[in-house]
């Protein structure tokens, strides 16, 4: 068993821990992050991928709203290449919750706000505007309003504020898992851990963060602490590429709202919202839940039927608990805990949303350096996060350069914005691994070498291996292959490693494969059997 | 006045105050001054971050080209189309729709002759329409 020493350690490498250990490191803390997965691949990850103020929570709590939307202008400006603007076309038909005047009041209260998130005002569309603007819409449209809000890769975000903790000193290791804590009667000294080794190995520290979402109840019980939550599963439908030319909310059977928002070169729709009592580990999307989301959006874009879904997502959101209260009705709003009383030198920081991430990190870092008797100031909401220092050079100039195609150039960049050259850096593999994101060999070769990619799904999330329309299909071998050779894989290693990530695959796609994901799976399965 | 912070006395004074906003929002509108001419201003707006990409019967088109199950017998047939590779014209180039203005690169023919689109849509086991997908492909890129 090895042993090490910290200020810090911060359990959970979802975007939140993630955000505390390098707003920590930034101020001069010795820190280890420790994530028992990889990073961002809980709660980050399967979220709706978007940085917004939140306009439903002007019904219940508006300090969310304001400070959601401060919070995404911080992250729009630090992570510059990781977000794009998504705008929201509402359409607003008979037997809606809102009406049209009723939906546009809300959205001139809304619109207070979007200058903080640098976000334009809303509009108010005809049927006929509307119609045009994004020809699927159904006939039964009333009318219908803009919005704007942002989207992010939660996976990248969740990387790049692992990699500025590392590169201001922090330690970060994924595959990590805390098996307990040490512990001097009711105080927290440190943490024992199973590092990607397998070994067991010891981290001591003057406080301990507890930034595992919905696994906090599980980490709390290890302290003897009562953490509460009323923890949420969320669902989306994955499909293959932009099916809308703007993100589309509506009314779900429930009333609940609804968003199908285009991101990149695929969209999700979603989500779901129901009370879960299971383990978070274990999470199954079944078909009552895929046909929920479907059925809304029958009403208002009935062509999304016939588009191609190619997977679908699962998270527990680690909502606050609350009696008497909806699901949905549930506030986003988090907490820090100092379990000062019953568990020193253990901190929780619980509740929140993606759009808020920093601004709880920050609140958490500032209560670690109260007890670290730390002075520095946080730094988080000004400083670039690797790759947003300067703007990238043109995506075909880049291309030129390292005689890729533009298209993988461009893709390249919205991963690693001004580093993307680093990649080819050494060993310039400019062929490609994945065609239908498209990845270079090169990149993956660097995730490999660089970001922590110790399994396929790791490389799914940092590079999006796999993620487009042939989920794999033609990409898992040639990649076996090219992380094997930076990180020591042997041939059975390598074929369990597809093996393993096929079966993960497999998961999120059964619910949702059509005819056409049929033939494809047959297709490969008949292709790995010959 | 502040902000509501989400306790039930919270709710009461958010719902007022939208109440409030309502109110005046109707005033406006019953006094004419409500109205914008959004569908322009949309087009202003959103026209050149190539949010609107497809046309109406181009958008028909779509759930059709979704379908390549990526079996690759389209370039066995027909080859490449300038440097793409025929089944990434639908399963990577027609995604990213308006970081396409940028790529037009990828897609010049340099003097070659297009491939014969006609002869690998025939030979599509799924029916995806090639043609017109690189057709698409290519005005979004030089667009």
């Amino acid at each position: 068993m090895t042993s090490s020493a910290h200020d810090v350690v911060v359990i959970g490498g979802g975007v939140t821990g993630a955000g505390v250990a390098r707003d920590l490191a930034r101020r001069g803390a010795s820190v280890l992050l420790l994530e028992k997965e990889d990073y961002g691949a809980g709660t980050s990850g399967a979220s709706s991928w978007m940085i917004h103020g939140g306009p439903r929570y002007l019904e219940f709590d508006w300090r969310t709203t304001r400070l959601s939307a401060e919070d995404a202008g911080k992250i729009v400006t630090i992570a510059r290449h990781l977000v794009h603007r998504v705008v929201f076309l509402i359409p607003v038909l008979p037997g809606d919750k809102h009406n049209l005047e009723r939906l546009e009041t809300a959205m001139e209260v809304y619109d207070r706000f979007q200058p903080l998130k640098l976000s334009n005002h809303h509009l108010r569309l005809t049927p006929d505007e509307a119609r045009r603007l994004e020809p699927g819409l159904t006939d039964a449209m009333l009318g219908a309003m803009t919005m704007e809000e942002w989207g992010v890769d939660p996976h990248r975000l969740t990387w790049a504020n692992v990699q500025d903790a590392v590169e201001k000193g922090a330690r970060a290791q994924n595959h990590s898992r805390v098996v307990n804590l040490i512990r001097d009667g009711r105080t927290v000294l440190g943490v024992r851990y199973r590092g990607p080794d397998g070994g067991l190995h010891e981290a001591r520290a003057r406080v301990t963060v507890n930034a595992t979402g919905p696994w906090s109840p599980e980490l709390g019980r290890m302290a003897e602490v009562d953490i509460a939550l009323r923890p949420a599963k969320g669902i989306h439908i994955v499909y293959d590429r932009r099916v809308s030319n703007f993100a589309i909310s509506c009314d779900a059977i429930d009333g609940r709202g609804l968003l199908m928002v285009p991101h990149g070169n695929f969209t999700l729709a979603g989500t779901t919202d129901d009370d879960f009592y299971g383990d978070p580990d274990d999470l199954e999307v079944t078909s009552d839940e895929v046909d929920y989301i479907l059925q809304a959006f029958d009403r208002v874009m009935p062509s999304l039927r016939e588009h191609r879904a190619i997977r679908a997502t699962a998270g527990v959101r680690p909502t606050i608990r609350r009696w008497r209260s909806y699901e949905d009705d549930l506030s986003r709003r988090y907490e820090v805990v100092d379990h000062a009383a019953e568990a020193p030198g253990l901190v929780s920081v619980i509740g929140g949303k993606l759009s808020m991430y920093r601004l709880m990190a920050e609140e958490t870092a500032n209560l670690v350096c109260v007890k670290l008797g730390l002075e520095a100031s946080c730094t988080t909401g000004s400083a670039p996060l690797p790759g947003s220092e300067v703007e990238p050079e043109p995506a075909q100039e880049l291309a030129r350069r390292f005689e890729i195609t533009a298209l993988a150039a461009a893709r390249l960049q919205t991963r690693q914005g001004c580093r993307a050259p680093r990649v080819f850096e050494g060993r310039p593999e400019r062929g490609l691994v994945c065609r239908c994101e498209p990845i270079t060999i090169a990149e993956l070769r660097y995730a490999a070498r660089l970001e922590q990619v110790r399994t396929l799904a790791d490389a799914f999330r940092r590079v999006g291996l796999a993620a487009g329309p042939c989920s794999g299909a033609l990409c898992l071998d040639r990649a076996a292959e090219v992380v094997g050779r930076e990180i020591g894989w042997s041939p059975s290693q390598r074929r369990q490693a597809v093996a393993e990530f096929r079966a993960e695959l497999w998961l999120g796609r059964a619910p949702v494969l059509d005819r056409w994901g049929w033939a494809e799976q047959e297709l490969v399965a008949g292709a790995n059997r010959a | 006045m502040p902000e509501p912070t989400g306790s039930r006395g919270d709710r009461v004074s958010a719902l007022s105050r939208l109440a409030l906003a309502y109110a005046r929002h109707q005033a406006r509108r019953w006094s004419g001054r409500g109205g914008r001419d959004g569908g322009s201003a949309a087009e202003r707006l959103y026209r050149p971050e190539h949010y609107l990409a497809l046309s109406a019967d181009e958008r028909t088109l779509l759930p059709a080209m979704s379908r390549c199950i990526n079996c690759g017998i389209c370039s066995l047939v027909a080859g490449r189309s300038g440097d793409a590779y025929l089944p990434d014209l639908v399963s990577a180039y027609l995604r990213p729709l308006p970081q396409l203005p940028g790529v037009a690169t990828d897609l010049e023919l340099n003097g070659r002759p297009e491939a014969d689109l006609e002869a690998a849509a025939a030979a599509c086991p799924v029916g995806v329409p090639l043609p017109a997908v690189a057709a698409i492909v290519r005005r979004l890129a030089t667009s």
